[in-house]
């Protein structure tokens, strides 16, 4: 969750819903899905909605707001070097529309075979192919310099 | 980069952003509460059909409103006048936008906007009139989205035959980004799908599902890169001795008072 709202607390608050939702739905999933494909699908549903809301209420960017860190989250090696490449990746994603980022997320991030992301997304299987690819090919030019 | 190392990159920001035991720990146990307050699934099941109707997002947030109203209808009757008259050859052209039909797309779309301020998704204009998607709330555009009309035409004709004839069409007015989902007038299963992604060279990535029955073709997904003005063909099919052909052009419109 934190992958797709690239915010700890929203994150938190959402994967709640996810759980709750999917607990109303149990009695009614009927199998034909994978249990994992189901779930994932009402995490990306809540996920887009939120982003969807969020994107339309904001009149500030998150850059303009950065995420402040939840207590408890934070860990020694986020203080390393790496912690501006962290932050440089998360606007990076940030600026890539949900449907790219949701691709990215479920293929590369938790390795869903390409085949099982598309039926999450509900798209066709070429379709998925291309988000992907068009994702890593805005995420390189955003992050050039980055490791350059 | 390459794309492995686009790839590493990202892993290895994904592990270091996760977050720690002891977070997710009380996660969890917020979650077995939350759960644990919820009535049993087997009332979950009798309330579930309230649960449905007040709701689902997505539908609830896509209120589809039938508005037939005067002037629509004089323009949906004068956009199937011109498809009638165009229809003959099968051409690329059958998709095309004048410059009257955008100048009236942006007027509709304006309109609409200023009725339901900040809550239109979508505005679907055929030959039957013209159909608004709402969002739930009231809330300002995503100041980066840009209008558009997305025009979609399926034509047919019987196998061997010359002159191909229009079976659906539908111009869809809505922005980059918005997830559209239009489901079928007709109370059958089935509707279109549609995300416009707006690339950085100014062309447009239409992803799109026509699984409507009016249209008469077999269920059909295409993504496809369309330049604005330059109508394509995006698919042919053949079922049941019919051949179809798809067109989809894609415009954007200037944005007006609303």
């Amino acid at each position: 969750m934190y992958q797709m709202t690239l915010n700890h607390a929203d994150a938190d608050d959402l994967t709640q819903e996810v759980f709750l939702r999917a607990a109303r739905g149990l009695p009614e999933f009927d199998g034909r899905a994978e249990f994992a494909t189901w779930l994932h699908r009402i995490a990306l549903n809540c996920a887009n909605s939120f982003l969807v809301r969020r994107a339309r209420r904001a009149t500030a960017s998150l850059e303009e707001a950065p995420e402040p860190v939840a207590s408890g989250v934070e860990r020694p090696d986020r203080q390393a070097a790496g912690a501006e490449a962290d932050a440089r990746i998360r606007q990076a994603l940030e600026r890539l529309p949900v449907k790219l980022r949701a691709a990215i997320v479920l293929t590369v991030l938790h390795d869903v075979p390409f085949p099982e992301a598309a039926r999450i997304e509900r798209c066709a299987l070429p379709t998925m192919y291309w988000r992907v690819h068009e994702a890593r090919r805005q995420l390189k030019g955003l992050l050039a310099d980055v490791w350059s | 980069m390459k794309t492995n190392e686009l790839d590493k990159q990202l892993k290895e920001w994904a592990a270091r952003n996760r977050p720690a035991d002891a977070a997710l720990a009380d996660l969890e146990a917020k979650i077995r509460g939350a759960l644990a307050a919820e009535p049993p699934p087997a009332d979950v099941r009798r309330g579930s059909a309230v649960f449905r109707g007040t709701a689902p997002l997505w539908l609830a947030a896509a209120a589809a409103l039938a508005l037939l109203l005067g002037g629509v209808r004089q323009l949906a009757q004068r956009r199937s006048a011109e498809l009638q008259a165009a229809h003959g050859n099968g051409s690329a052209a059958l998709a095309d936008f004048t410059a009257e039909q955008l100048a009236a797309r942006r007027d509709i779309l304006d309109e609409m906007e200023s009725l339901f301020a900040g809550r239109v998704r979508w505005v679907r204009l055929d030959a039957d009139g013209l159909r608004l998607g709402l969002a739930e709330q009231a809330t300002a555009a995503e100041p980066r989205a840009q209008r558009l009309a997305v025009r979609t035409v399926v034509v047919a004709r019987e196998r061997n035959q010359k002159n191909w004839r229009t079976v659906w069409s539908s111009d869809v007015l809505t922005r980059t980004e918005e997830y559209v989902e239009i489901a079928s007038e007709s109370g059958a299963a089935g509707g279109l799908e549609m995300w416009v992604h707006r690339l950085p060279d100014g062309r447009y990535v239409v992803d799109a599902e026509i699984d409507w029955p009016e249209a008469r073709l077999p269920r059909a997904y295409e993504t496809r890169v369309l330049s604005v003005g330059k109508p394509e063909r995006i698919l042919t099919q053949t079922a049941e001795g019919h051949e179809y052909r798809v067109y989809q052009s894609i415009e954007p419109l200037a944005n007006g008072n609303g």
